[in-house]
Parts: C-alpha cells; structure tokens; sequence
C-alpha cells in the first residue's frame, strides 16, 4: 500500500487575489470585439479558400 | 443558446469555483454565453487555474484576438490561484499522485494539463469545486458531480446540437482513499 499522503496540505496556500478590475460593461464590450474580429478573420479565410477555387 | 437546469444549482455552487479552459473559450464565444456563467454563479468564487490561463490564451494568433481574451481574465470577479516556488512542487506531487490514480484505473492518457489543474486542486485545504464541459477526463474517482447544466448552442443540418457543463466537487475522502490503495 502505498504511504498514505494527506491530500489537504498543512502548508498555507495563499488566498486567491483579485485578477483584474474590468466591470462585467467592459467584459461585454471586449466580448462584442473579439466576435468582430474573429469574423472578419473567418470572411477573410473563406474568400480566400473561394478565390483559389477549393470547394468548401 | 439555451441552457436547461435545475435551479437549485444556483445554490448549490457556493464555493472556490475553478473554471476551466472550455468554460473560459465558452466566455468568449458571446456576450449572452458570458452572462449565462456569470448568472449561474452568484454565489461562487471564481478561480483562474495558471495552466487553463495558458491554455486559454495559446494560440491567439493576432494581437486584437490575444488583448481581448486577456482582458476577459481581467473581470472584476475573477480570482488568479496563486503559484510560487512551494506551491509549484505541491501542485506537480499531486498531479504524479492522481495521474497514477487514473492509471490504475486503466486510463493512461490524462492530458498533461489537467493532471496540473487536479493537482493545484487538490492543495487548497477548501472545497473546491470544477466547471468545465470536458466530459472525458474529469472523473468520479475523486470528484462528485454538483450538476449539469445543458446548453442547446445552435442547429446545424436540421440537428439540434447539445453542450453539457458539469459542475465537479473535489472529494478528498475519495482522493485519499484513492491514494491509500496505489501501490508502493
């Protein structure tokens, strides 16, 4: 059997801390951008599968 | 997008709330998907693992792409687990430990990513509790599944496409015991 190790450490694991301070508006707003972008980036990548006359 | 669950899972997701990597791409899909994770969670604090951080931001190809997905890590409500030196050598321990867990149990192929994200997991000395729609590696073997929420994304072909997010606890009585039983 093996030597059984305490999973839950007595060794202090820091508290989690905050990662940023964007409010939930600037989230949706980054959001909303992000989906313009990957987009244009998709039209891009089919109208040039198109143009080289690929079938899609 | 429309998500199918019981209520009292809302309750029920009142911990640390570890969201992995699928949860934070499902983030990123839309703003009405983004809501829906921020709704169901009221209660729960939420966590960025290190390592679902990086896989969330590996392969932002332009730089538009990589600032928008790294400001979505910056919410207000989102909380880094916090990784240094001590923390880092708990985190690949365990991870060895559950890997060998799940090989005796006949899977061998844990992505190497999630045996870390178990693995820092399983250090923290609170309940701790998963979200994620990998349905795969994930297993009750050392976790107890809180709830299912499932989402209808979309219809392609006439087909009604399903998405399952699974909310996971963290069970150290199962986890040790799993441990106790591994050979030397």
């Amino acid at each position: 059997m093996a030597s059984t190790k305490n999973t839950s450490t007595e060794e202090k694991v820091p508290e989690p801390v905050q990662a940023g301070n964007k409010s939930y508006e600037e989230i949706v707003q980054a959001i909303r951008e992000y989906k313009e972008i990957v987009t244009k980036i998709e039209e891009k990548k089919l109208s040039s599968v198109t143009s080289n006359g690929a079938s899609l | 997008m429309v998500p199918h669950f019981n209520n009292s899972l809302i309750d029920k997701l009142n911990s640390f709330l570890v969201l992995d990597t699928s949860v934070l791409a499902f983030c990123m899909e839309s703003e009405e998907n983004f809501k829906f994770i921020d709704h169901i969670t009221p209660n729960a604090t939420l966590m960025i693992d290190p390592v679902a951080k990086l896989e969330f931001l590996r392969g932002a190809y332009q730089e538009s792409v990589l600032k928008q997905r790294k400001t979505l890590l910056e919410y207000k409500r989102f909380n880094k687990m916090m990784d240094h030196y001590q923390i880092h050598h708990q985190t690949y321990d365990q991870a060895e430990l559950i890997s060998r867990i799940y090989t005796h149990h006949g899977i061998s192929d844990v992505p190497l990513g999630d045996l870390l994200i178990m693995g820092r997991l399983s250090i923290y000395t609170a309940r701790m509790m998963f979200a994620t729609f990998d349905k795969n590696d994930f297993s009750k073997y050392i976790f107890d599944r809180v709830g299912i929420v499932t989402i209808e994304t979309e219809t392609k072909n006439n087909k009604d496409i399903f998405r399952v997010l699974q909310f996971l606890e963290l069970n150290r009585s199962k986890l040790d015991d799993c441990i106790s039983r591994l050979p030397n």
